[in-house]
This record gives structure tokens, sequence and C-alpha cells, in this order.
């Protein structure tokens, strides 16, 4: 015990007198703890450590997130912020930036090149009155549609392009006796399906409108009544057992083909890899039904809290070097089974998958925010539209009421 | 014995971090909970003051409405059936069976179990099309259907049900240990009088267990209170919010929802009915104490 007081007041008088060559040091708050997210970020830490920098790793697993949320909520409130914290850009972050808790790279941005390089949604979302406030290191996309080949093969259907064809896919998929379409009952989960009826059944204008904009004609109107008669259809097309069902079970249902399709984000893909599937030809990956080139997407980011210690400044400067690096955004992507941020990574050593999202993120004009994403609209908002549509799932409402529910929700909390 | 001065103070010392950290922990950060509700905080904590906003904001939204509902129905269920299904365990056992021994353990095993376990086992039991209705009709039932865990309007009591086979044994153990603690001449004494072992039982036994019933009702409360976990495991609050508890829903605003000011409010609510189910309990013993 002893000796360990001693070791630290003499690593306390050392660092004192060290001073002016202290290397650039980050304490990254982070909730990156699973198997592949955890590999991602060594990517960028070990390129870190060997570029002299000091790494400090302050994992902070729970919740998806909440529990690291909270305490880098209250280390800025309580003036002592980590050096980067794991953040999501959007409207969150822009809170922080408004409370004055953030600083900026803009230096390294500029000398980047990163207005160039990023998807205009990303930027716009990384940055407040023009400053960078966060580092996107990878995109996650929303709508796929993850299909059993094997199965639908069975029932004599093909990889639905339109909710049209999936609504008859499903019925033939339902007469052979099997789950059209893996859902767990989780409002996460519903909401995603959600999303993709809304996107693929009136376009990337409409979604805009009703899910960034909130704009109350949109959310009320016929075309929000024919969305929420389509979620009535899938009603239809998911097994009673769905209740509180993980993604990941009902992932598997689509590996050992009692279930045909699954509706869920590209981290789906971890799942499938995990039982030994090839993509595109063990199990399929295509866009949404009706979704076209359009895209819905999350942003993993970290964000810059505002310090004044020199040795921290340094390893925030040097983290946005690294972390913006194309041939680190290319290896964290593969590690984590996302997309680089940046536009101009080569695409060499990406699967299918990958490079589907690829050409979206590059050429698509539809890269629209996913409603969980904190881009388009606030934590609050998306809460009280996964409240609706999960108990629009959870009764026996009728189209007219599910999307006058939704309205009255968005209503109760402005 | 009389305490020596100076034992007197070293007793105030020692007690003073354990009076201070609860004092701010628990009535501290609840004062501050208190306030944080009567401000518009949202992601960050805000000291505005807005007066009863979120607390109207709160009454307003159906999914609290629902979850505070559920709450009252959960607790009465709940305590209700784990007191019932105790006392009746405690008074089989209590004649004097073979193999009491085992048979407490059994039930009692339960307890050792965390609630992530009982909803985790309970969800797979009661699921569909794995549990229950899948094994009857497997053996041949075609017609049997027990999907409660889907069905909205009965999600709530599969709660009830794990609950209560979690927590009926310590109910039991508590009785039985009641039962045990009676003087037996009271009960030799009721024989010679020819009254029959049902009227034993329920005018001279039950009404004894008194204290029994007030230990076993305090704890069930705060099992009722703190049962976010079981929520959380087994149904998720669903389907859609039909099964949520104000604990779920307190930590989704709050954390999740950045609606710190709403969250606050829901705690406050929840901390004012635990007051109140649990003042009659405490009030009771202290009436006995006297």
């Amino acid at each position: 015990m002893k000796s360990i007081l001693w070791a630290a007041l003499a690593l306390f008088c050392l660092a004192g007198t060290a001073g002016a060559q202290t290397p650039p040091t980050a304490e990254v708050l982070h909730w990156w703890t699973a198997g592949g997210e955890a590999k991602a970020l060594r990517v960028i830490a070990d390129r870190f450590q060997a570029e002299g920098g000091r790494w400090i790793d302050n994992p902070v697993a729970g919740g998806g997130g909440d529990a690291a949320r909270t305490v880098a909520k209250t280390r800025l409130v309580g003036g002592k912020p980590p050096t980067m914290m794991q953040w999501h850009l959007g409207l969150s972050l822009k809170q922080l930036a408004e409370e004055g808790l953030l600083g900026d790279v803009d230096e390294v941005a500029k000398e980047g090149g990163w207005d160039a390089a990023l998807p205009a949604l990303i930027a716009d979302n990384a940055r407040y009155k023009g400053h960078y406030v966060a580092i996107p290191v990878g995109i996650h996309g929303e709508n796929w549609l993850w299909t059993n080949p094997k199965v639908l093969a069975d029932a004599g259907v093909s990889v639905p392009k339109t909710w049209a064809e999936f609504d008859a896919a499903a019925a033939k998929l339902k007469a052979a006796g099997v789950i059209p379409l893996a859902l767990g009952g989780q409002g996460w989960q519903q909401v995603i399906v959600f999303n993709a009826v809304v996107l693929g059944t009136q376009g990337p204008g409409f979604y805009r409108k009703a899910l960034v904009d909130l704009d109350a004609k949109a959310l009320g109107g016929p075309e929000m009544v024919a969305v929420f008669e389509q979620l009535a259809r899938i009603k239809g097309f998911i097994d009673p057992g769905a209740t509180n069902r993980d993604w990941n079970e009902a992932t598997q249902l689509v590996i050992k083909g009692r279930a045909a399709m699954q509706l869920m984000g590209d981290w789906t893909k971890g799942e499938f890899a995990a039982a030994g599937l090839q993509p595109e030809k063990d199990y399929g990956c295509d866009a949404s039904p009706g979704a076209g080139q359009a895209y819905l997407v999350a942003a993993d980011a970290l964000a810059v809290p505002k310090l004044s210690d020199p040795a921290q400044r340094r390893g925030q400067l040097l983290m946005a070097k690294i972390a913006m690096d194309p041939k680190v955004q290319r290896d964290f992507s593969l590690a984590k089974g996302s997309v680089p941020a940046r536009r101009d990574v080569p695409a060499d050593g990406f699967d299918a998958c990958s490079l589907k999202a690829m050409e979206k993120v590059r050429n698509s004009p539809d890269i629209l925010p996913a409603l969980g994403s904190s881009m388009g609209v606030g934590a609050a908002e998306a809460g009280a539209i996964t409240d609706a549509v999960a108990q629009f799932f959870a009764s026996s409402m009728s189209p007219t009421q599910g999307a006058r529910t939704l309205r009255d929700a968005i209503d109760a909390i402005r | 014995m009389r305490l020596h001065r100076r034992d007197h103070w070293a007793a105030l010392l020692v007690l003073v971090p354990t009076v201070a950290v609860a004092g701010l922990f628990l009535f501290g950060f609840a004062l501050w909970s208190g306030w944080i509700s009567l401000t518009s905080s949202t992601l960050l904590p805000r000291y505005d003051f807005v007066g009863w906003l979120q607390y109207q904001r709160l009454f307003a939204m159906a999914r609290w409405l629902t979850a505070y509902r559920n709450l009252l129905v959960f607790g009465v269920l709940f305590i209700g059936f784990s007191l019932g299904l105790g006392l009746l365990l405690a008074i089989l056992l209590d004649r004097k069976i073979r193999g009491e021994g085992i048979l407490r353990t059994i039930y009692l095993y339960p307890m050792a179990v965390s609630f992530v376990v009982t909803g985790t086992a309970w969800r797979w039991i009661l699921d569909p099309s794995l549990g229950l209705q899948e094994t009857a009709r497997g053996l041949g039932w075609a017609s049997f259907s027990f999907d409660w865990l889907s069905d909205p309007d009965r999600s709530l009591y599969t709660l009830v049900i794990a609950g209560v086979w979690q927590s009926a044994g310590l109910a039991m153990a508590l009785f039985l240990a009641g039962l045990r603690g009676i003087d037996g001449e009271i009960v030799k004494a009721a024989r010679i009088d020819g009254a029959p072992v049902w009227k034993i039982y329920a005018f001279i036994l039950i009404p004894l267990l008194k204290p029994a019933f007030a230990t076993a009702g305090i704890l069930l409360s705060v099992t009722v209170i703190r049962s976010f976990d079981l929520v959380v495991v087994l149904t998720g609050g669903g389907p859609g919010f039909s099964s949520d508890l104000p604990s779920r829903f307190m930590v989704e605003m709050a954390f999740r929802r950045d609606q710190l000011g709403l969250g606050a409010a829901s705690a406050m609510v929840i901390l004012a009915t635990f007051i109140a189910v649990i003042t009659p309990f405490l009030y009771a013993g202290r009436q006995r104490a006297r």
C-alpha cells in the first residue's frame, strides 16, 4: 500500500516537472465494449500510441450507452471533461455546444478537407455554427432487408423490391409455413419497420417532412394513414412469440430458416458472420422494400469537449487527424461493420453488403437521418414516435387511429 | 450500563460518516430531484423554475398513466398473492409433514435467483411459440392457448406470476417462523375446547401473525418499487407499453430521452406513492413498540 502511494507521488512530481514534454494525451470515454466495436476503437488507439500519444481508455458499458452518456454529462457539467467522448452527432451534440461545453478541431478539419470528404448530412451534424465539434468516424445504415435465400426459393419468391411485392411474398411464405418477417416486439425494432414503411411507401421527401421536420399535416395526413395500413398488414406476417424478443434472437430465426426476412440495421451482419455465413450467398442484404437508393443513417462519432490542459488539447488535435485518416477509417469500419464517414476511402476489403452501403453514401442524393440517430429529431420526439408505433403494434386500433395517435404524441411533447 | 463520556463522543464520531452519507445521498439527492422536477431540464440540468409544468405533462401522457395504474394493479396482486400463497404454504408445512426440510428449501429457492434470471426463464416458459403453449400443443392438446405475454390486456399478469413465484417463498418463511414462535399451549387449549383446525388457524393463529404480515408487507412493497429488472427482462414493458412500470418510465425519460425534468417529476410521484403506502406499516410497528 505504502509503496503504491510513493509511486503515485513520484509520478505526480514527474508529471509536474515534465510539463512541456508531456506527450499528447487522450482520455477517451466510450461505450464501444462489444467484440467488433472494441476492435474498431483499438485501430484508433494503436495508431494514436504509434504516433507518440498517451491513450487512457475509459470504457463505460451498460444500457446501450446510457451509462456512458450519464457519466460524460456529469463530467462536462462538473468541469472535468474527458479528452474525447463517444457521442451522437446531431441535436444532443448541438445542445452541449450551446451550453459552451465543447471545443473544436477546425484547424485539423480545414487541413484534412473534411467539408469535401464528408456527406453533407454528416458534416452539417458534426458542426455547430460552422465549427467542427465532433469527429465522425463511421456510418451505420438502418433500412436493410435481411433474407434467407433458401427459404425464399423454397416458397418460390424473390427478394421484394416494393411493399406490394413484400405483401405478396409474405402471404406465400406464410402459406408455406414459415414466419414471413422476424421481428422483436420492442419499440425500437418496430420503429425500424415503421421508418422503412414511411420511406418505402411515401418516398424520401415525405420521410423528411414527417420524421425530420415533424410537419403536423404530414404526421396526421392520408399518407400517414396509408403507412399504418401497411403496418397493419405487416402485423399479420409476424409470429405471436415476438413480444420482447431481442433483435439477434429474431436474426437467429432467419439463420435457422424458421423465418424468411428481417428488417434491421447493418449491425445484423455481425450475427450472420458469427454463424459462419457469407453475404449474398448464404444470406441476402438488400435495401428495404421501395427504398431504392435512399439510406437512413446514424453516425459513430467522437465529441470534442472544451478543456484547458495543453497536453490533452494536443491529444484532441492528434485524435482528429488520426480518426479522419482514410486508412484508419477503413480499418475502423472493417472491424465494426459500418462504412467510413469519408467518401474518399478505397473500397477494397469490404464485403458485398458494405459495398452497397458505400455506393449509397457516396452517390445517393437521399442520405436521411434514422429516427434514433439524433440527426433528425431529438430523443424526446423519437421516443414519442416510438411509443405511438409500439402502441399501434400492440393494439387493434385502426390505421386512422394509428396516425392520430402519432400526431397527438408529437403534439403532447411540444 | 452507562456509557462513559468519552465512549459517548466516540460513538457519535463513528456515526457521523454514515449519517452524512445517508443524508447526502438519500435526502440531499431526493431534494435535488424535487428541484429538478420543477425546472425545464432536458439533456442537462437547467435551473430555471417552471412550476408544476412537468407534472402536468406527466399526467397528460398515456404511457405514464398506464405505468402508474400498472404499479397499483401489480402491487396489489403481487403482494396479495405472495402473502396468500406464502401463508397457505406455511400452514401446510406447519402440519408437521414428512420432508419439510426439503420442501422448505425448494419453496425458498427462487429467492436466491435474481429477477433477471426469473424474468428470462419465465419469458421462455410463457413465450407462446416456445414454452407452455407449444409444449401442450405438441402433446396433442391442439386448442390449448396461453398467450398472456403477447396480449396487451394480460401481459401485466405475467409479471405477477413470475413475481409471486419468486417471492411467495419469502412470505412462507416469515409466516412459518411466526407460526413456530406461537406458544403451543394456546393451540392445545383450543383443541381441548373442541375447536376445529380451520377455526384455530382463522381465529387464533393468523391474527397472532400480525407482525409477520407487517414485515412481509414492507419487504414485498419494496420489491414492487424496485421491480424494474423483472419488467425489462420479462415483457420489456410491452406489448406496446401495456406492462410498463413507473421505474422503467423514469429511467427511460431521464437517461434515454433527454427529459430530465419529466423523469424527475415521475421519480417524485413514485417517492410520494411509496411514502403513502409504507407509512401505515411503520405507524403500526411504532404503536406496537409502545
